[in-house]
């Protein structure tokens, strides 16, 4: 939490503390994830029970698709940014993205049982509002890691092109597990849905 | 389970089957990574303890 909060800890980190580190905010992230998971789901007892595996899934699964490519644009960018820092900035901007998640979930919960119009809305809008969070501190980790650093411009190539791998893969992983949220949306089919002539991400 | 792409839901589904199952070993393979760094983050506090006492 401070890691993801404040950028740094404050006392220098081993090589195994880190890793430790990174592997922690990625289980806890996964742990979050599936909360949101059984709030979305909660329509019926089997989609929640099945949202606790599916959730945790699609954001792993979205990880590693993504991440070789930003190890590799990292390289390519000549950033002095080392590929454990990066993968432990993504791995602690999940962990804030899916505390997002798990914060929202007990309103995504109860609107989706009490509102037929805000429901869905609510919880596809908390899925926004996490990629957004989790972008930023991303950005920010990242930012502090090279804090004095010259030519830090280099190492926010890889951070971009994360992000949108990271959402790319994130499409096309929740079309695969779908249904996660009982209503149809827009993203049940994917990009070509979401992207469809005419089409309004969210709704069908 | 839906159709992408002009496939059937049985082809998504083992599609499906497939991701989630690399994705249990990654996972089951992190655990292990992580098992790992700990043993040697408690060999690494130990010996700075050691260090210490030793200093003193």
């Amino acid at each position: 939490m401070t890691l993801t909060c404040r950028g740094e800890l404050e006392h220098p980190t081993t090589r195994a503390s880190q890793v430790m580190l990174t592997l922690r905010a990625l289980f806890a992230g996964l742990v979050l994830s599936a909360l949101w998971g059984v709030a979305a789901g909660s329509s019926s007892a089997a989609l929640a029970l099945a949202n606790v595996y599916k959730v945790p899934m699609v954001i792993l699964l979205s990880a590693l698709t993504a991440l070789p490519a930003g190890v590799v644009a990292l390289r390519l960018a000549n950033a002095k940014l080392a590929a454990a820092d990066l993968i432990n900035a993504f791995a602690t901007s999940i962990f804030g993205g899916t505390l997002v998640l798990a914060t929202l979930a007990p309103l995504v919960a109860i609107y989706y049982h009490t509102s037929a119009r805000a429901g869905v809305p609510l919880s596809l809008g908390s899925v926004y509002v996490a990629l957004a969070t989790a972008t930023l501190l991303f950005a920010r980790a990242v930012k502090r890691k090279l804090a004095g650093e010259p030519h830090r411009a280099a190492s926010l190539v890889p951070v971009a092109i994360l992000v949108v791998l990271f959402s790319a893969a994130l499409m096309q992983y929740v079309a695969l597990a779908s249904p996660i949220i009982a209503s149809e949306t827009a993203f049940d089919g994917g990009f070509d849905t979401v992207f469809a002539p005419g089409s309004a991400p969210g709704g069908r | 389970m839906s159709t992408l792409a002009g496939h059937g839901a049985e082809y998504t589904r083992t599609v499906w089957l497939v991701a989630s199952g690399l994705g249990v070993a990654v996972v089951v393979a992190l655990y292990g990574l992580y098992r790992r760094a700990r043993s040697r983050h408690e060999l690494e506090e130990a010996e700075a303890l050691l260090a210490e006492v030793y200093r003193e």
